[in-house]
Protein backbone atom coordinates (compact mmCIF):
# COMPACT_ATOMS: atom_id res chain seq x y z
CA UNK A 1 0.00 0.00 0.00
CA UNK A 2 2.84 2.32 1.00
CA UNK A 3 4.72 1.02 -1.91
CA UNK A 4 2.14 2.13 -4.57
CA UNK A 5 1.69 5.34 -2.77
CA UNK A 6 5.73 5.88 -3.23
CA UNK A 7 5.57 4.93 -7.25
CA UNK A 8 2.91 6.98 -8.04
CA UNK A 9 4.40 10.26 -6.13
CA UNK A 10 7.78 9.44 -7.82
CA UNK A 11 5.56 9.48 -10.83
CA UNK A 12 3.51 12.75 -9.96
CA UNK A 13 6.38 14.83 -8.77
CA UNK A 14 8.55 13.37 -12.68
CA UNK A 15 5.71 14.46 -14.40
CA UNK A 16 5.28 17.84 -12.83
CA UNK A 17 9.35 18.27 -13.69
CA UNK A 18 8.73 17.83 -17.14
CA UNK A 19 5.77 19.72 -17.76
CA UNK A 20 7.83 23.06 -16.45
CA UNK A 21 10.24 22.47 -19.31
CA UNK A 22 7.37 22.65 -21.85
CA UNK A 23 5.78 26.04 -20.84
CA UNK A 24 7.33 29.30 -22.90
CA UNK A 25 8.95 31.14 -19.94
CA UNK A 26 10.00 34.88 -21.10
CA UNK A 27 11.09 36.16 -17.52
CA UNK A 28 11.48 39.98 -16.56
CA UNK A 29 12.56 40.64 -20.41
CA UNK A 30 9.33 39.25 -21.81
CA UNK A 31 7.74 42.04 -19.53
CA UNK A 32 9.06 44.62 -21.55
CA UNK A 33 8.85 43.01 -24.97
CA UNK A 34 12.18 41.77 -25.48
CA UNK A 35 11.80 38.53 -25.22
CA UNK A 36 9.07 35.50 -26.23
CA UNK A 37 6.84 33.77 -23.72
CA UNK A 38 4.95 34.05 -20.93
CA UNK A 39 6.03 37.57 -18.78
CA UNK A 40 7.15 36.16 -15.24
CA UNK A 41 9.47 33.58 -13.80
CA UNK A 42 8.96 29.72 -13.98
CA UNK A 43 8.22 29.17 -10.50
CA UNK A 44 5.69 31.59 -9.98
CA UNK A 45 3.75 30.29 -13.34
CA UNK A 46 4.16 26.76 -12.48
CA UNK A 47 3.08 27.27 -8.69
CA UNK A 48 0.16 29.39 -10.20
CA UNK A 49 -0.69 26.34 -12.32
CA UNK A 50 -0.05 23.81 -9.27
CA UNK A 51 -2.36 25.48 -7.04
CA UNK A 52 -5.59 25.86 -9.79
CA UNK A 53 -4.79 22.31 -10.81
CA UNK A 54 -4.96 21.05 -7.16
CA UNK A 55 -7.95 23.04 -6.49
CA UNK A 56 -9.83 21.79 -9.41
CA UNK A 57 -8.94 18.03 -8.46
CA UNK A 58 -10.35 18.59 -5.08
CA UNK A 59 -13.87 20.09 -6.38
CA UNK A 60 -14.05 16.42 -7.44
CA UNK A 61 -13.47 14.99 -3.93
CA UNK A 62 -16.87 12.45 -4.32
CA UNK A 63 -16.11 11.40 -7.73
CA UNK A 64 -13.99 8.54 -8.67
CA UNK A 65 -10.27 8.90 -9.17
CA UNK A 66 -9.60 9.12 -12.91
CA UNK A 67 -12.32 11.91 -12.76
CA UNK A 68 -10.39 13.70 -10.29
CA UNK A 69 -7.15 13.25 -12.27
CA UNK A 70 -9.00 14.62 -15.47
CA UNK A 71 -10.12 17.41 -13.76
CA UNK A 72 -6.84 18.45 -11.93
CA UNK A 73 -5.22 18.41 -15.68
CA UNK A 74 -8.20 20.60 -17.18
CA UNK A 75 -8.20 23.12 -14.36
CA UNK A 76 -3.70 23.98 -15.16
CA UNK A 77 -4.50 24.24 -18.91
CA UNK A 78 -7.18 26.47 -18.35
CA UNK A 79 -5.23 28.62 -16.26
CA UNK A 80 -1.93 28.40 -18.97
CA UNK A 81 -4.29 29.40 -21.53
CA UNK A 82 -5.60 32.17 -20.47
CA UNK A 83 -3.13 33.62 -18.91
CA UNK A 84 -1.16 33.19 -22.62
CA UNK A 85 -4.26 34.37 -24.13
CA UNK A 86 -4.47 37.31 -22.54
CA UNK A 87 -0.94 38.13 -22.31
CA UNK A 88 -0.49 37.98 -26.25
CA UNK A 89 -3.66 40.04 -26.38
CA UNK A 90 -1.52 42.97 -24.12
CA UNK A 91 0.76 41.97 -26.39
CA UNK A 92 -0.39 42.37 -29.84
CA UNK A 93 -3.14 45.23 -28.83
CA UNK A 94 -1.03 47.24 -26.10
CA UNK A 95 2.46 47.39 -27.22
CA UNK A 96 1.82 46.64 -30.68
CA UNK A 97 4.35 43.69 -31.71
CA UNK A 98 3.28 40.78 -33.69
CA UNK A 99 4.36 37.17 -31.63
CA UNK A 100 7.34 36.01 -32.95
CA UNK A 101 10.72 34.35 -31.50
CA UNK A 102 14.41 34.34 -32.89
CA UNK A 103 14.94 30.76 -30.75
CA UNK A 104 13.92 28.99 -33.97
CA UNK A 105 13.46 29.77 -37.53
CA UNK A 106 10.13 28.49 -38.45
CA UNK A 107 6.83 28.25 -37.34
CA UNK A 108 5.64 24.25 -38.09
CA UNK A 109 2.81 25.12 -37.66
CA UNK A 110 1.60 28.50 -38.93
CA UNK A 111 4.99 28.34 -41.68
CA UNK A 112 5.84 32.09 -40.77
CA UNK A 113 9.58 32.76 -41.19
CA UNK A 114 9.99 34.64 -37.73
CA UNK A 115 13.14 36.63 -38.44
CA UNK A 116 11.00 38.83 -40.44
CA UNK A 117 8.44 39.56 -37.74
CA UNK A 118 11.53 40.00 -34.80
CA UNK A 119 12.01 43.45 -33.82
CA UNK A 120 15.74 44.27 -34.36
CA UNK A 121 17.72 44.27 -31.02
CA UNK A 122 15.10 42.13 -29.41
CA UNK A 123 14.67 37.92 -28.97
CA UNK A 124 11.27 38.29 -30.14
CA UNK A 125 7.63 39.30 -28.17
CA UNK A 126 4.35 37.18 -27.56
CA UNK A 127 3.90 34.01 -27.83
CA UNK A 128 3.84 32.28 -30.99
CA UNK A 129 1.73 29.30 -31.66
CA UNK A 130 3.62 26.61 -31.52
CA UNK A 131 4.84 27.82 -27.82
CA UNK A 132 1.14 28.18 -27.08
CA UNK A 133 0.95 24.67 -28.12
CA UNK A 134 3.82 23.74 -26.39
CA UNK A 135 2.56 25.68 -22.78
CA UNK A 136 -0.44 23.44 -23.57
CA UNK A 137 1.19 20.14 -23.27
CA UNK A 138 3.70 21.49 -20.23
CA UNK A 139 0.44 22.39 -18.19
CA UNK A 140 -1.82 19.23 -19.04
CA UNK A 141 1.80 16.94 -17.84
CA UNK A 142 2.10 19.00 -14.69
CA UNK A 143 -2.01 19.20 -13.88
CA UNK A 144 -1.67 15.23 -14.26
CA UNK A 145 1.11 14.84 -11.66
CA UNK A 146 -0.01 17.46 -9.28
CA UNK A 147 -3.41 15.15 -9.14
CA UNK A 148 -1.63 11.64 -9.39
CA UNK A 149 0.09 13.11 -6.11
CA UNK A 150 -2.98 14.62 -4.93
CA UNK A 151 -5.58 11.17 -5.50
CA UNK A 152 -2.67 8.87 -3.98
CA UNK A 153 -2.57 10.90 -0.57
CA UNK A 154 -6.47 11.50 -0.26
CA UNK A 155 -7.30 7.71 -1.24
CA UNK A 156 -4.48 6.16 1.21
CA UNK A 157 -5.85 8.88 3.76
CA UNK A 158 -9.58 7.84 2.90
CA UNK A 159 -8.89 4.18 3.45
CA UNK A 160 -7.25 4.30 6.65
CA UNK A 161 -8.51 7.21 8.65
CA UNK A 162 -11.53 8.04 10.00
CA UNK A 163 -11.57 11.96 9.49
CA UNK A 164 -13.85 14.15 7.73
CA UNK A 165 -14.10 14.25 3.83
CA UNK A 166 -12.62 18.25 4.19
CA UNK A 167 -9.73 17.27 6.66
CA UNK A 168 -8.63 14.56 4.40
CA UNK A 169 -8.78 16.96 1.82
CA UNK A 170 -6.84 19.31 3.09
CA UNK A 171 -4.08 17.37 4.61
CA UNK A 172 -3.50 16.18 0.81
CA UNK A 173 -3.75 19.57 -0.51
CA UNK A 174 -0.70 21.19 1.27
CA UNK A 175 1.40 18.11 0.37
CA UNK A 176 0.79 17.71 -2.89
CA UNK A 177 1.06 22.28 -3.14
CA UNK A 178 4.80 21.63 -1.18
CA UNK A 179 5.38 19.05 -4.20
CA UNK A 180 4.72 21.70 -6.91
CA UNK A 181 6.52 24.05 -4.77
CA UNK A 182 9.97 22.16 -4.74
CA UNK A 183 10.05 20.21 -8.35
CA UNK A 184 8.91 23.51 -10.10
CA UNK A 185 12.21 25.58 -8.76
CA UNK A 186 13.81 22.94 -9.37
CA UNK A 187 13.26 23.21 -13.01
CA UNK A 188 13.32 26.29 -13.48
CA UNK A 189 17.37 26.38 -11.91
CA UNK A 190 17.59 23.79 -14.56
CA UNK A 191 16.02 26.30 -17.03
CA UNK A 192 18.13 29.09 -16.27
CA UNK A 193 16.67 31.89 -17.79
CA UNK A 194 14.16 31.46 -20.86
CA UNK A 195 12.53 29.03 -22.84
CA UNK A 196 10.06 28.89 -25.93
CA UNK A 197 8.84 24.94 -25.76
CA UNK A 198 9.87 22.09 -27.26
CA UNK A 199 10.44 23.38 -30.62
CA UNK A 200 13.70 25.78 -28.93
CA UNK A 201 17.19 24.16 -29.32
CA UNK A 202 17.60 24.67 -25.54
CA UNK A 203 14.82 22.51 -25.10
CA UNK A 204 16.93 19.43 -26.26
CA UNK A 205 20.01 20.24 -23.96
CA UNK A 206 17.95 21.02 -20.99
CA UNK A 207 15.40 18.04 -21.01
CA UNK A 208 17.46 15.36 -19.51
CA UNK A 209 19.66 16.85 -16.68
CA UNK A 210 15.85 18.23 -15.89
CA UNK A 211 14.21 14.54 -16.02
CA UNK A 212 16.80 13.02 -13.74
CA UNK A 213 16.88 15.67 -11.38
CA UNK A 214 13.37 15.61 -10.82
CA UNK A 215 13.62 12.04 -10.56
CA UNK A 216 16.59 12.19 -7.87
CA UNK A 217 14.65 14.88 -5.79
CA UNK A 218 10.99 13.07 -6.24
CA UNK A 219 12.41 9.77 -4.95
CA UNK A 220 13.71 11.20 -1.83
CA UNK A 221 10.42 13.76 -1.21
CA UNK A 222 8.98 10.30 -1.62
CA UNK A 223 10.48 8.93 0.77
CA UNK A 224 9.83 11.31 3.46
CA UNK A 225 6.36 11.40 2.34
CA UNK A 226 5.83 7.47 3.03
CA UNK A 227 7.87 8.68 6.86
CA UNK A 228 4.69 11.43 7.23
CA UNK A 229 1.83 9.11 5.66
CA UNK A 230 2.70 6.32 8.00
CA UNK A 231 3.06 8.26 11.18
CA UNK A 232 -0.60 9.82 10.14
CA UNK A 233 -2.28 6.04 9.93
CA UNK A 234 -0.01 4.45 12.62
CA UNK A 235 0.15 8.05 14.86
CA UNK B 1 27.70 46.40 -0.48
CA UNK B 2 29.43 47.65 2.71
CA UNK B 3 31.08 45.93 5.37
CA UNK B 4 29.55 43.52 7.60
CA UNK B 5 28.98 44.98 11.02
CA UNK B 6 27.75 41.47 12.12
CA UNK B 7 29.28 38.52 11.06
CA UNK B 8 27.22 35.40 9.32
CA UNK B 9 28.75 33.03 11.75
CA UNK B 10 27.35 35.00 15.11
CA UNK B 11 23.46 35.43 13.67
CA UNK B 12 23.85 32.12 13.05
CA UNK B 13 24.76 30.31 16.04
CA UNK B 14 22.75 33.04 18.31
CA UNK B 15 19.51 32.46 16.52
CA UNK B 16 19.67 28.37 16.29
CA UNK B 17 20.17 28.02 19.65
CA UNK B 18 17.77 30.55 21.32
CA UNK B 19 15.25 29.61 18.87
CA UNK B 20 15.53 26.51 19.69
CA UNK B 21 15.59 27.06 23.60
CA UNK B 22 12.45 29.22 23.06
CA UNK B 23 10.68 26.83 21.44
CA UNK B 24 11.22 24.23 24.40
CA UNK B 25 10.11 27.38 26.59
CA UNK B 26 6.88 27.91 25.02
CA UNK B 27 5.03 25.97 27.61
CA UNK B 28 5.49 27.95 30.46
CA UNK B 29 1.78 29.67 30.45
CA UNK B 30 1.63 34.09 28.96
CA UNK B 31 6.02 33.91 28.79
CA UNK B 32 6.01 31.24 26.14
CA UNK B 33 4.00 33.25 23.63
CA UNK B 34 6.89 36.34 24.17
CA UNK B 35 9.29 33.61 23.91
CA UNK B 36 7.69 32.62 20.48
CA UNK B 37 8.07 36.01 19.46
CA UNK B 38 11.85 36.25 20.40
CA UNK B 39 12.23 32.97 18.34
CA UNK B 40 10.50 33.76 14.91
CA UNK B 41 12.01 37.42 15.01
CA UNK B 42 15.33 35.68 15.32
CA UNK B 43 15.19 33.45 13.12
CA UNK B 44 14.19 35.87 10.19
CA UNK B 45 16.74 37.75 10.53
CA UNK B 46 18.85 34.80 9.93
CA UNK B 47 17.38 33.67 6.94
CA UNK B 48 17.22 37.05 5.61
CA UNK B 49 20.94 37.70 6.13
CA UNK B 50 21.73 34.39 4.96
CA UNK B 51 19.83 34.99 1.84
CA UNK B 52 21.94 38.95 1.62
CA UNK B 53 24.47 36.54 0.96
CA UNK B 54 23.69 33.86 -1.35
CA UNK B 55 21.29 37.09 -3.51
CA UNK B 56 24.61 38.35 -5.01
CA UNK B 57 25.25 35.18 -7.15
CA UNK B 58 22.81 34.40 -9.45
CA UNK B 59 21.46 31.07 -9.80
CA UNK B 60 19.32 31.42 -12.94
CA UNK B 61 16.10 32.66 -11.80
CA UNK B 62 14.76 35.16 -8.71
CA UNK B 63 15.12 35.31 -5.36
CA UNK B 64 12.04 35.05 -4.17
CA UNK B 65 11.96 31.04 -5.30
CA UNK B 66 14.85 30.41 -3.23
CA UNK B 67 12.69 30.87 -0.05
CA UNK B 68 10.02 29.59 -1.75
CA UNK B 69 11.62 26.14 -2.46
CA UNK B 70 13.57 26.48 0.82
CA UNK B 71 10.33 27.16 3.02
CA UNK B 72 8.08 24.00 1.77
CA UNK B 73 11.92 21.99 2.57
CA UNK B 74 11.55 22.99 5.90
CA UNK B 75 7.73 22.47 6.15
CA UNK B 76 8.17 18.75 5.10
CA UNK B 77 10.35 17.67 7.31
CA UNK B 78 8.86 19.85 10.07
CA UNK B 79 5.85 17.89 9.39
CA UNK B 80 7.67 14.59 9.06
CA UNK B 81 9.46 15.15 12.11
CA UNK B 82 5.91 15.90 14.20
CA UNK B 83 4.50 12.85 13.04
CA UNK B 84 7.11 10.76 14.21
CA UNK B 85 7.56 12.36 17.42
CA UNK B 86 4.17 12.04 17.52
CA UNK B 87 4.05 8.30 16.55
CA UNK B 88 6.81 7.15 19.21
CA UNK B 89 5.02 9.61 21.82
CA UNK B 90 8.45 11.92 22.94
CA UNK B 91 7.88 15.68 22.40
CA UNK B 92 10.86 16.70 23.30
CA UNK B 93 12.77 15.69 20.38
CA UNK B 94 10.60 17.48 17.79
CA UNK B 95 12.29 20.74 17.51
CA UNK B 96 15.71 18.63 17.03
CA UNK B 97 14.34 15.97 14.57
CA UNK B 98 13.27 18.57 12.00
CA UNK B 99 16.05 20.35 12.63
CA UNK B 100 18.22 17.57 11.53
CA UNK B 101 15.54 16.73 8.91
CA UNK B 102 15.81 20.00 7.20
CA UNK B 103 20.02 19.54 6.69
CA UNK B 104 19.42 16.56 5.48
CA UNK B 105 16.87 17.31 2.58
CA UNK B 106 18.00 20.49 1.91
CA UNK B 107 21.82 19.18 1.73
CA UNK B 108 20.50 17.04 -1.04
CA UNK B 109 18.83 19.67 -2.53
CA UNK B 110 22.01 21.46 -3.04
CA UNK B 111 23.93 18.75 -4.28
CA UNK B 112 21.45 17.72 -6.98
CA UNK B 113 21.82 22.02 -7.75
CA UNK B 114 25.73 21.42 -7.73
CA UNK B 115 26.33 17.95 -9.84
CA UNK B 116 23.57 18.09 -12.13
CA UNK B 117 22.74 21.51 -12.80
CA UNK B 118 26.74 22.41 -12.32
CA UNK B 119 25.79 25.62 -10.60
CA UNK B 120 29.13 26.89 -9.53
CA UNK B 121 28.47 29.09 -6.02
CA UNK B 122 30.62 28.39 -3.13
CA UNK B 123 28.51 29.02 -0.68
CA UNK B 124 25.37 27.02 -2.05
CA UNK B 125 25.34 24.07 0.36
CA UNK B 126 25.47 26.45 3.41
CA UNK B 127 23.16 28.83 2.65
CA UNK B 128 20.55 26.57 1.02
CA UNK B 129 20.94 24.13 4.78
CA UNK B 130 20.80 28.02 6.87
CA UNK B 131 17.50 29.38 4.79
CA UNK B 132 15.66 25.66 5.31
CA UNK B 133 16.50 25.91 9.11
CA UNK B 134 15.94 29.38 9.59
CA UNK B 135 12.21 29.21 7.63
CA UNK B 136 11.28 25.82 9.75
CA UNK B 137 12.18 27.09 12.64
CA UNK B 138 9.95 30.19 11.87
CA UNK B 139 7.39 28.26 11.18
CA UNK B 140 7.45 26.16 14.26
CA UNK B 141 8.00 29.40 16.58
CA UNK B 142 4.57 30.70 14.47
CA UNK B 143 3.12 27.49 15.48
CA UNK B 144 3.86 27.53 19.06
CA UNK B 145 2.33 31.05 19.21
CA UNK B 146 -0.85 29.48 17.83
CA UNK B 147 -1.12 26.56 19.76
CA UNK B 148 0.50 27.90 22.91
CA UNK B 149 2.69 24.45 23.67
CA UNK B 150 5.16 22.75 21.51
CA UNK B 151 3.51 19.21 22.00
CA UNK B 152 3.26 17.78 18.76
CA UNK B 153 -0.49 16.97 19.29
CA UNK B 154 -1.90 19.87 20.27
CA UNK B 155 0.09 21.72 17.18
CA UNK B 156 -1.01 18.86 14.63
CA UNK B 157 -5.00 19.67 15.81
CA UNK B 158 -4.87 23.37 15.99
CA UNK B 159 -2.60 24.16 13.35
CA UNK B 160 -1.99 21.41 10.64
CA UNK B 161 -5.64 20.00 10.31
CA UNK B 162 -7.19 22.89 9.74
CA UNK B 163 -4.75 24.11 7.05
CA UNK B 164 -3.17 27.17 9.08
CA UNK B 165 -0.20 26.08 8.27
CA UNK B 166 -0.22 26.90 4.75
CA UNK B 167 -0.59 30.38 5.97
CA UNK B 168 2.27 30.20 7.91
CA UNK B 169 4.41 29.40 4.94
CA UNK B 170 3.52 31.95 2.92
CA UNK B 171 4.02 34.37 5.53
CA UNK B 172 7.35 33.02 6.08
CA UNK B 173 8.42 33.37 2.58
CA UNK B 174 7.35 36.92 2.78
CA UNK B 175 8.69 37.72 5.41
CA UNK B 176 12.10 36.26 4.82
CA UNK B 177 12.35 37.29 1.23
CA UNK B 178 11.34 40.50 1.42
CA UNK B 179 13.42 42.51 3.36
CA UNK B 180 16.67 42.01 0.86
CA UNK B 181 14.36 42.28 -2.06
CA UNK B 182 13.06 45.89 -1.25
CA UNK B 183 16.46 47.10 0.35
CA UNK B 184 19.35 44.99 -2.72
CA UNK B 185 21.27 47.24 -4.77
CA UNK B 186 24.87 48.61 -4.50
CA UNK B 187 24.76 50.22 -1.34
CA UNK B 188 22.51 48.13 0.62
CA UNK B 189 23.50 47.71 4.22
CA UNK B 190 23.00 45.08 6.97
CA UNK B 191 21.40 46.92 9.89
CA UNK B 192 19.04 48.76 6.89
CA UNK B 193 18.14 45.16 5.64
CA UNK B 194 18.00 43.45 9.33
CA UNK B 195 15.76 46.14 11.11
CA UNK B 196 13.50 45.56 8.04
CA UNK B 197 13.37 42.09 8.72
CA UNK B 198 12.85 42.49 12.75
CA UNK B 199 10.01 44.85 11.98
CA UNK B 200 8.59 41.92 9.24
CA UNK B 201 8.71 39.66 12.17
CA UNK B 202 6.49 41.82 14.24
CA UNK B 203 4.03 42.28 11.30
CA UNK B 204 3.45 38.65 11.23
CA UNK B 205 3.12 38.39 14.99
CA UNK B 206 0.61 40.79 14.84
CA UNK B 207 -1.58 38.98 12.68
CA UNK B 208 -1.02 35.80 14.06
CA UNK B 209 -1.61 36.77 17.77
CA UNK B 210 -4.78 37.30 15.87
CA UNK B 211 -5.56 33.81 15.43
CA UNK B 212 -4.35 32.82 18.65
CA UNK B 213 -7.35 34.35 19.77
CA UNK B 214 -8.63 30.41 19.82
CA UNK B 215 -6.63 28.68 21.72
CA UNK B 216 -5.50 31.75 24.82
CA UNK B 217 -7.47 34.45 26.47
CA UNK B 218 -4.17 36.85 26.35
CA UNK B 219 -3.99 37.11 22.60
CA UNK B 220 -4.32 41.37 23.59
CA UNK B 221 -1.02 41.12 25.52
CA UNK B 222 0.73 39.31 22.55
CA UNK B 223 -0.92 41.79 19.94
CA UNK B 224 0.08 44.81 22.52
CA UNK B 225 3.76 44.08 22.16
CA UNK B 226 4.37 43.32 18.86
CA UNK B 227 2.23 46.69 17.81
CA UNK B 228 4.89 48.18 19.84
CA UNK B 229 7.85 46.50 18.76
CA UNK B 230 6.70 46.89 15.10
CA UNK B 231 6.52 50.54 14.90
CA UNK B 232 10.38 50.76 17.01
CA UNK B 233 12.11 48.76 14.05
CA UNK B 234 10.18 50.51 11.60
CA UNK B 235 10.90 53.59 12.66
CA UNK B 236 14.25 52.28 13.10
CA UNK B 237 13.82 51.44 9.52
CA UNK B 238 13.09 54.58 8.24
CA UNK B 239 15.90 56.38 10.25
CA UNK B 240 18.63 54.08 8.60
CA UNK B 241 16.85 54.70 5.43
CA UNK B 242 17.03 58.51 5.72
CA UNK B 243 20.49 58.37 6.09
CA UNK B 244 21.46 56.34 3.77
CA UNK B 245 19.74 58.76 1.35
CA UNK B 246 21.64 61.67 2.69
CA UNK B 247 24.95 60.05 2.23
CA UNK B 248 23.91 59.50 -1.65
CA UNK B 249 22.65 62.67 -1.80
CA UNK B 250 26.61 64.47 -0.54
CA UNK B 251 28.44 61.70 -2.45
CA UNK B 252 26.81 61.02 -5.21
CA UNK B 253 24.08 58.94 -6.70
CA UNK B 254 26.24 55.37 -7.22
CA UNK B 255 29.55 54.39 -5.11
CA UNK B 256 32.77 54.39 -7.65
CA UNK B 257 33.77 51.30 -5.89
CA UNK B 258 32.36 48.57 -3.69
CA UNK B 259 32.19 49.23 -0.11
CA UNK B 260 32.52 53.54 -0.42
CA UNK B 261 29.72 54.75 1.96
Amino acid sequence: MLFELLISLIIGATLIGVGVHFIPVGGAPAALSTSAGIPTGAPMITMGMGITGVLSAAMMLDQPYYVMIVSGAVGSMIMISVTMLFSNLVHIYGVGVPPSSSNFEKDPITGFEQEDYVSPGTKGHGIPTISFISGLIGSFLGGIGGSIAFTSIYSILSTNLHNSMITNGTIATIFSLLLFFIVAVMASYNIRGTIQGFHDEKFKQKILPGTISCLLIAAVLSLFYVLIIWGLING
Amino acid sequence: MAEDLIPNQIIALVSIIVSTLCIYGSNISVIGGILAMLASVLSTVFGTNTLRHIGEHSLGTGIPSIVYMLSAVGLVSYISALLLSLHYDIPLIFPILSIIFAVIIAAITSWICKYVFDIKVEILTKSFVSIAVASMLLMISLSTLIAQTYYPAVIYETVIENGIILLLLIISVMGIQNPYNSCLGPNEDQYRTLSLSCANAFLMSIVISIVSILNTEYWMVYLLISLICWFVFFRQYIVYTRHQAASIKTHGLWPTHDGDD
